[in-house]
């Protein structure tokens, strides 16, 4: 009774549990591996509204808003000025600074860029930062998928056995 | 990590596994049928192919109607799962390091709509299209047609609403092949990252196009709702059978025509504020902008559609509950004329609460005051429910089936679920719990509790009824614990996070909550698993379950509780498969709703005299057995502080936590109170379903359960080997507790059995007149 409650309950549970934690486990793991290596991180990106818009936001505020530091578009370095220019033109605004990034605390408070006799409004979107993994944790997290996935299958794997045995006389 | 290429891909993956698993289960089950019918045509045949495809898109039958609807929500409910399970991934790290914060905006928007409008509805009016003609006695719902035109503009709603995702795997595509304008067309159409209640003013200045296409698909939706619930009002007024009356209908219509009539007054609503944003968004006019309407507009708006809606897809799984329940425990469903009143008084209620979303906001503190009231005041229909629920159980013949587990942990969840909602109607309370994973953690607990539960447990009860088979009740009983232990740790763990005040929506977090993340997700991947594990269950069984023999599958002639739909069945199985309806032995046949105390229900209004004995009785044998649980789990615990694995200064915490003077004797007087009293109460109630064949084992079971939470509340920030020899010292005085106290409730019954039986406790009673 109870070797019946722990093989169909108990052993099918601790699988899941198992299985779900190497899920989270390998998925971090996998993808911490290969994630530096295939340039999906380390570069932030900046957000640029378009003039009409930094307008916008700007006269919502009325006279209290806030104080936003203007920076010449010559005064970014050359991977600012090219996330920029990528962010002018890209329909969601959006470009990466993919080298140095000396302007940053002025684009994470907000800033207001001065390029082509317009006033852009730009913000650091994302960091983007680097998952750091301990390496062990991909072949854990597999283990512990397989072993889940074990776990998982007990029932009907023991009660083949068990026919298989009643089979063997 | 690529969203696009993920979910795109996990959807793919799941659908061609889906379509594999379909057509491998179907081949299994290819064998000569029970019925000695022929083998099935192939799925590859054209013809066959041709006649099924015009049989399902043109049918206008209530019952397939009702499996088209519950197919496209399982479908939408996946869909949305997806978005959830990539959210708990980010959520693993404290950085966003898997999504960009852009995608994971876009993960929690997609998720909400998709599960709240496309899964949650569909599903529960498939199970009303499929059973409520069939429990009115009727022959299809009032509109065969326009139901089928109701079912039918869901997909388009659906693809129009999650079109950023479509869009953006052709974008993707088109750009690695031949990118060019249309490309980029598709590629300007990204899921909106807007949070799934539209707010504006960020509703209607971002630019996406994709917020247009959502908005229309939201609309259509609505329009499908509405053509359902008229359906539905209209079936259940005037299509009731010549033997069914308003006061005969059973609780389940009755909750159907509540929802309906919800529907009617809250869908349209929905359905012009949408129309008055797409008109801010794409013709310049002024209802949500500060010079018009203003941005709160759209809040009050919203939610006059958002709090009724959060009923109507409560109610349904509130009738379900009240229709399924009775069933496992063999007794009528108590107090049914209460229930049908606090339906409606929730009916009611819920247009009065939508300003509990706005506690935050601007408006009126008079205003809020009223809608904190009727806000807490909701709750008292909903008790009244869930105490009738629990008053069903009692004393019932309970049967542990898969629905019944589901029903269970229902109550548990609807119970956490409510009683952090009527924290959060309360102002102050609102004022520190808003925008923060306490309030995600209070609607999961119900969203996530009650109604999939729900859902799955009428899968599971219907199940012989829709196919003529029976499915894996192992797996189904063990589907059921997964999917309630992973709610519990999910959902348990964001109001963790709530009281930590972690505000939610947002991609990144401070480390220090991450472990609580970490178990949230962790609980959700076990959600996860035990979705496809119904799904699996479902889809093998279909075509390799065991044929139904009998119609009566719950048994439930036994009790008088054989609805019109079985009975519909029976008649089917017999026509069709000359399968003889049974007839239960009259033996055990008992009614489930009587008056005689000897078959089940209490009669506690004709004679409580028996009734007051034996719970004075149990009540001074809990509280001796809880005194000396107690004593002996002192003991241990003592042992404990002098070894220095417990500190006492948890009794001090208890004593303030009760609200009486700091000290360790006042706390240890709280303890002894309440081992005492409530848990040696709650113990006597709870016996009957813990496990342990004897008493005595019953009360270990009992007193590991209590021990985890002992635990938690008198943790004093052990580490080490410290904290491991607190926990085994905590477990080993519980176990003395529960010893103690289930020791003597054995002897006491013991005793009783004996004065029952005419002998005294010595045996020294006169013998029987026959010896002398």
């Amino acid at each position: 009774m109870v070797r019946d409650a722990l093989l169909t309950y108990g052993v099918p549970f601790l699988g899941t549990v198992l299985l779900a934690a190497g899920i989270g486990a390998a998925v971090l793991g996998g993808y911490g591996a290969v994630q530096a290596e295939a340039g999906l991180c380390g570069a932030p990106t900046i957000g640029v509204e378009s003039p009409a818009d930094t307008e916008r936001l700007r006269s919502g505020y009325g006279d209290g808003g806030p104080t936003l530091r203007t920076l010449p578009f010559d005064d970014l370095s050359p991977a600012e000025r090219a996330a920029f220019a990528d962010g002018v033109d890209a329909f969601d605004g959006e470009g990466a600074v993919d080298g140095a990034f000396p302007n940053r605390e002025a684009f994470e408070d907000g800033v207001l860029v001065a390029y082509e006799g317009e006033t852009y409004y730009a913000t650091l979107r994302s960091t983007r930062p680097c998952t750091s993994v301990d390496p062990i944790l991909l072949p854990l997290g597999l283990a512990a998928m397989a072993f889940g996935a074990l776990g998982v299958l007990t029932p009907p794997l023991y009660r083949r056995y068990a026919a298989f045995e009643r089979r063997q006389g | 990590m690529n969203r696009v290429l993920v979910e795109g891909g996990a959807l793919a993956a799941l659908a061609l596994l889906l379509v594999a698993f379909v057509l491998y289960a179907r081949r299994c089950g290819d064998r000569p049928r029970a019925d000695g019918g022929y083998s099935r045509r192939s799925v590859f045949d054209r013809s066959f192919l041709r006649e099924q495809l015009l049989r399902w898109t043109t049918t206008t039958d209530h019952r397939e109607i009702g499996i088209l609807y519950i197919l496209f929500g399982t479908v939408a409910a996946l869909w949305g799962g997806v978005d959830g399970m990539m959210m708990r991934l980010e959520l693993l790290t404290p950085e966003a390091t898997v999504w960009s914060e852009q995608t994971y905006n876009a993960l929690f928007t997609t998720h909400g709509l998709t599960m709240l409008i496309f899964f949650v509805l569909p599903v529960f009016f498939g199970v009303g299209n499929y059973v409520l003609p069939l429990l009115l006695d009727a022959d299809d719902m009032a509109f065969p047609r326009l139901n089928a035109v109701g079912f039918w503009l869901l997909p388009p709603a659906l693809l129009l609403a999650r079109f950023g995702l479509v869009a953006q795997v052709a974008a993707q595509v088109l750009g690695a092949v031949s990118p060019g304008q249309l490309a980029t067309l598709f590629g300007v159409m990204e899921e909106p990252g807007i949070g799934w209640t539209l707010y504006t003013p960020l509703s209607t200045t971002q630019a996406n196009p994709q917020i247009d296409f959502l908005l229309l698909g939201l609309h259509l939706s609505g329009i499908a709702t509405v053509i359902g619930a008229i359906n539905f009002v209209v079936t259940i007024v005037y299509e009731r059978g010549e033997d069914v009356g308003w006061s005969n209908l059973d609780i389940l219509s009755w909750n159907f025509l509540v929802t309906s009539g919800l529907v009617l007054f809250a869908f349209p609503l929905l359905g012009s504020a949408i129309v008055m944003l797409l008109l801010d968004r794409n013709f310049a006019t002024t209802f949500y902008a500060v010079s018009g309407g203003g941005a709160i507009l759209w809040q009050h708006l919203f939610w006059f559609w958002g709090h009724p809606e959060v009923y109507i897809i409560f109610l349904p799984s509130a009738g379900l509950m009240s229709f399924l329940l009775p069933k496992f425990v063999g007794r009528s469903l108590f107090g049914f004329r209460y229930i049908v009143y606090s339906t409606l008084a929730i009916g009611v209620l819920s247009f009065g609460v939508w300003a509990h979303h706005m506690f935050t906001t601007g408006i009126d503190p008079r205003l809020k005051a009223s809608f904190m009231g009727i806000s807490i005041a909701i709750a008292v229909p909903s008790a009244i429910k869930t105490f009738n629920w629990i008053t069903t159980i009692w004393d019932g013949e309970v049967r542990l089936a898969a629905p019944m587990l589901l029903c269970l942990g229902s109550i548990g969840t609807f119970v956490v679920g409510g009683v952090t909602g009527v924290f959060l109607a309360a102002i102050p309370v609102d004022i520190i719990y808003h925008g923060t994973y306490y309030v995600v953690g209070h609607f999961h607990m119900i969203v996530m509790g009650i109604i999939p539960m729900m859902m799955l447990a009428a899968s599971y009860y219907w199940y012989p009824l829709i196919t003529g088979r029976l499915y894996d009740r192992r797996l189904a009983k063990f589907q059921a614990g997964l999917f309630i232990v992973g709610s519990v740790v999910t959902f348990g763990s964001l109001l963790a996070l709530g009281f930590g005040e972690l505000p939610r929506r947002y991609a990144n977090y401070p480390v220090e909550f991450a472990p609580l993340q970490r178990v949230a997700s962790v609980g959700a991947f076990v959600i996860g698993v035990a979705v496809l594990l119904w799904l699996y269950n479902m889809v093998w069984s279909y075509w390799n379950g065991k044929p139904v023999e009998d119609a009566d599958v719950w048994d439930l002639k036994r009790t008088g509780q054989f609805t019109r739909e079985w009975a519909w069945f029976e008649d089917r199985l017999e026509r069709r498969y000359a399968v003889e309806p049974t007839e239960p032995d009259p033996e055990t046949v008992r009614p489930s709703s009587t008056d005689d105390p000897s078959v089940g229900s209490p009669d506690v209004l004709r004679d409580p005299r028996g009734l007051v004995r034996s719970v004075l009785a149990d009540t001074l044998y809990g509280a001796l057995g809880g005194l000396l649980g107690t004593l002996a789990m002192t003991g241990v615990l003592f042992t404990g502080a002098l070894v220095g694995v417990f500190d006492l200064r948890g009794f001090v915490e208890l004593s303030e936590l009760v609200g009486v003077e700091g000290s360790i004797a006042a706390g240890y007087a709280v303890f002894l109170l309440g081992g005492m009293t409530t848990w040696a109460i709650l113990f006597r109630a709870l016996a009957e379903y813990l496990p342990g064949r004897l008493l005595v084992v019953t009360g270990v079971s009992y007193a590991t359960i209590m021990s985890l939470g002992f635990a938690v509340a008198f943790y004093t920030g052990q580490s080490g080997l410290a904290l491991v020899g607190y926990l085994a010292f905590v477990l080993v005085a519980h176990w003395l507790y529960g010893i103690g106290l289930a020791g003597t409730l054995r002897y006491a019954e013991y005793r009783r059995d004996l004065e029952g039986s005419g002998m005294s406790g010595g045996g020294s009673g006169d013998p029987p007149e026959g010896d002398r």
